[in-house]
């Protein structure tokens, strides 16, 4: 049995200088971490797996190990240089099965990670495993041989180390035949039958010896042509089912990838991500009004300046001088010193010899005479009379103008054009650094929408490609299945022909039943654990169901009557007299996460190890209730009640690593479980979620020991809502 | 008669303001002068296009009060000649108009207005003079109107001569 010490992590994604430290008290097994959404749950999670398993506790297949990034997203290539060293430090105490005596060790995990223009590459995983001894620290020489036997096998570290949300999404939201495989995987870790897989397989290699024997023996046979076929076939055969394996494994990972960038997506919506999007196009369109008014200015000012520039304005402005002056013209005018007739109408006039009246302007008529006596009298006026005629003409039209107030009128609203665009322009300013405030505080969420967005799209794309690859593979199987078959078919006749083969007959014969009872047998424990881990999983679930207050619980307490897990790993849920219910759509998100929970916590004890348990995000979507009950029974709070206070008991630690909507509701239970606390803080949500400034200027999570209540936080880790 | 439009008889008439006029060349959008002392930083919100505009609404101010201001200061700078005047005949018809108005508060009798009426057609030179003097006498009252609102000085003039205009103000014949 093991317990985890410390954890410390260096440069791994986000954790670029982390240390947590685990309970390993036995009266309070728990150490419990709170960490908001998008704050490196998973991240700790997949750290402390790549510490303890190397490249198989990462989310990848090892193989694909230069698809998953190790080293901190904004490492600096030009400060920092393009090597990154990541590391991740994970302190163990080994008890010794008979004597329970404990011995430290620290297990030391290195990965340096290449950054280049093109992209990044992994270089080899190694580690150390130092053993503490009071007479000073040795490095082990053969640490694999500790490690095999002191540590979980990489196999079953999924049961024990969990992504609560991913978990649920295999065994919800992917396709039947995935969902199937999940369970039959997760069940076949429990039992470790990889071991009896591979004595399967050796048999394979026995029969395919034997055969190779009876190619030998028939040399120059047609059999000996046969059996070589058969041979190359069954080698075809093997390497497209592990190409075939191979994208199983891609189409299973790219399915879940896709279900939890879906989930995330639906997150970063609900975070705000959509109304962050309404809102910028208020701003956008508020920013469009603010143009329109500026626009509007120029515009006013050049009225404005018609204005002030008018000869109306300098004519209303000095009316009484205009007045005066307008008085001593009329006078001229009276007194006939300045023409009041224009020369050119009189002229045209009498050429048409009709006045505009209608009147007779015929040479000799009176009128006639008159008029043109009038035309002599202008045309010898002198110059200086004209323009005095002009001045009073002007003035007088000026009078009249500024008693009309037309430019009153027109400056006025000139003016008012003004202020209404300038305050246009001061009411947009308000409207856009409301907004503006509202968009920044949104920000987080936004920017999460845009990458859940992008990454959705991606996961899709390889989730199709993956789902090709598998019906490719599927094909060549069956094909060579079927030739292999038939080869083999050919070949046992050959040989029965042949007569001198009983021997080797009777030795084929004996490997086939071999691996015939080898199948068998893996059937039978797979079947009989199945049936354990259902019954189990049937009562924790219905427990669970029973204590939630919720509407929708209530219905379903009443629906459904038992869950059950078929022998082909299939999750089934009946209802009232036996009737066959669909999990995956007539049970809530709240209902199907309680079931993984009950079948997680039943695939655990049934497992009847003692490793320490780590499960992120365990209740996302559970109730109160619900999380209680979990608790409990993950904790085993009536056992540790009930322990004495001398107990030498050694019980396996738990971590939790909860959201603070988790932990809502079940503080006490964490309290009386927990001997340790942590709070995971991302300096990319200040300011929007953090209250002060983390004071670094790189994407990192920072971990302190504060928590899990809401009165708990210190400086790094108070968020705005707990303000 | 001349024609209207070519008809400018202040056209070599020095065109004068007081000694201190750096602050209305601040108010032209094409005074000259250092744009970085310039009081209008852009073009855009400068009331007058030339420093002719400031002095004929300086000249309408000084003819609406019949006394010099406390701070009166006498035309001695020629900014311009009265060639500036070209083409804009409101202006010439307008400052015939307003000097003949200062003539006449002098004259006794009927003879000697006509007299000034053909003085002011006459004597282009007596004009300018006298429309020199009147702008100098408005000078203050301009600037006042302009101080008005320090940020906007065009907003500010054009408000202060709206308000100037309305019926309760000094000088006007509605009153």
């Amino acid at each position: 049995m093991i317990k985890l010490r410390y954890a410390i992590f260096t440069n791994f994604r986000g954790l670029r200088n982390v240390r947590i430290d685990f309970s390993t008290k036995d009266d309070k097994p728990l150490t419990v971490i709170r960490a908001a959404n998008y704050t490196g749950k998973t991240t700790l999670l997949y750290g402390l797996t790549w510490g303890l398993f190397g490249d198989a506790g990462l989310p990848v297949a090892p193989r694909r190990r230069d698809t998953y990034r190790l080293h901190p997203i904004d490492w600096d290539v030009d400060t920092d240089g393009n090597e990154v060293n990541v590391e991740v430090e994970v302190g163990l105490t080994v008890f010794d099965e008979t004597t329970g005596l404990p011995t430290d060790y620290n297990l030391v995990r290195r990965g340096a990670e290449i950054i280049s223009p093109d992209g990044w590459r992994p270089q080899e995983t190694t580690y150390d495993l130092i053993r503490l001894d009071p007479q000073g620290d040795h490095r082990v020489l053969d640490p694999d041989r500790i490690m095999d036997r002191v540590l979980l096998p990489a196999a079953k570290k999924d049961i024990f180390f969990v992504d609560g949300d991913a978990r649920v999404n295999q065994y919800f939201a992917d396709s039947d035949e995935d969902i199937r495989s999940n369970v039959r995987d997760a069940v076949r870790h429990l039992l470790s039958l990889d071991v009896v897989e591979s004595a399967n397989s050796r048999m394979v290699d026995v029969l395919r010896g034997i055969n190779s024997r009876v190619r030998d023996e028939t040399v120059g046979t047609k059999a000996e042509g046969v059996a070589e076929a058969l041979e190359k076939a069954r080698a075809r055969l093997s390497q497209v089912t592990l190409e075939q394996q191979d994208a199983e494994a891609d189409h299973k990972q790219s399915s879940s990838d896709m279900v939890k960038m879906e989930k995330l997506r639906e997150s970063a919506l609900m975070a705000g991500g959509d109304e962050a999007e309404q809102i910028q196009k208020q701003l956008d369109k508020a920013n469009d009004r603010r143009r329109a008014a500026a626009e509007r200015i120029p515009q006013a000012n050049a009225q404005m300046r018609n204005f002030v520039n008018a000869h109306e304005l300098y004519e209303q402005l000095a009316i009484a001088s205009m007045a005066t002056a307008c008085e001593v013209y009329e006078t001229l005018r009276t007194e006939r010193k300045i023409p009041n007739i224009v020369p050119g109408l009189i002229r045209d006039r009498l050429q048409a010899q009709v006045c505009i009246c209608g009147a007779d302007l015929s040479p000799g008529t009176p009128a006639h005479e008159h008029l043109q006596k009038e035309l002599t009298e202008v045309e010898t006026h002198s110059e200086s009379r004209s323009l005095l005629g002009r001045l009073a003409d002007s003035g007088r039209v000026a009078l009249q103008a500024g008693g009309s107030g037309i430019w009153k009128i027109g400056a006025n609203s000139a003016l008012s054009e003004w202020l209404e665009a300038g305050n246009s322009i001061e009411r947009e300013n308000d409207e856009i650094d409301r907004l503006e405030h509202q968009v920044s505080k949104r920000a987080t969420a936004r920017e999460d929408l845009k990458i859940a967005n992008s990454n959705l799209t991606r996961a899709k794309e390889g989730e199709r490609e993956n789902r090709r690859r598998v019906q490719r593979a599927g094909l060549d199987v069956e094909h060579l299945t079927k030739e292999v078959s038939a080869f083999e078919t050919e070949l046992n006749t050959l040989i029965r022909k042949a007569g001198n083969f009983a021997k080797l007959r009777a030795e084929r014969q004996a490997a086939e039943d071999v691996k015939r009872v080898i199948s068998a047998s893996v059937e039978v424990l797979l079947g009989d654990t199945i049936d354990e881990v259902s019954c189990r999983m049937n009562e924790l679930f219905m427990r669970m169901i029973a204590s939630s207050p919720e509407p929708e619980a209530a219905d379903a307490k009443g629906v459904v009557q038992q869950v059950h897990l078929t022998r082909d790993c299939q999750i089934e849920a009946y209802g009232p007299g036996g009737r066959k219910l669909m999990p995956r759509t007539d049970l809530s998100g709240a209902q199907q996460q309680s079931l993984t929970v009950a079948l997680i916590m039943s695939l655990i004890e049934i497992s009847g190890e003692t490793s320490p348990t780590v499960i992120d995000t365990p209740l996302g979507r559970t109730s109160g209730p619900v999380r209680k009950e979990f608790l409990a029974e993950t904790l085993e709070l009536e056992r540790l009640r009930a322990r004495p206070a001398d107990s030498k008991e050694i019980v396996p630690q738990k971590v939790l690593i909860m959201t603070p909507n988790e932990i809502a509701g079940v503080e006490n239970m964490l309290d009386e479980a927990a001997g340790c606390a942590w709070t995971l803080s991302n300096t990319q949500h200040y300011p929007t979620q953090l209250v002060n400034d983390p004071g670094t200027k790189h994407r990192e999570i920072l971990a302190c020991g504060c928590g899990p209540r809401e009165t708990d936080y210190c400086s790094v880790c108070q968020r705005v809502e707990w303000k | 008669m001349a024609s209207a439009v070519a008809w400018n008889p202040f056209q070599n008439e020095p065109l004068k303001v007081p000694e201190d006029y750096e602050w209305l060349k601040e108010l032209t959008k094409s005074a000259g002068g250092d744009n970085q002392r310039r009081r209008v930083s852009q073009d855009d919100l400068a009331p007058f296009n030339r420093l002719v505009d400031g002095w004929l609404l300086a000249i309408a101010l000084g003819a609406r009060h019949h006394s010099e201001p406390a701070n009166y200061e006498a035309p001695t700078h020629r900014f311009e000649y009265g060639s500036r005047l070209a083409g804009n005949e409101h202006a010439i018809d307008f400052l015939h108009q307003v000097a003949l108005a200062e003539l006449l508060r002098t004259v006794q009798n009927p003879e000697e207005a006509e007299k000034a009426a053909y003085v002011v057609i006459d004597e282009p030179a007596r004009v300018i003079a006298i429309c020199n003097h009147l702008a100098a006498r408005g000078m203050p009252e301009l600037r006042e109107l302009v101080d008005s609102a320090a940020q906007f000085p065009l907003y500010g003039l054009l408000r202060g001569l709206a308000k100037e205009l309305e019926p309760t103000s000094p000088g006007d014949p509605s009153e």
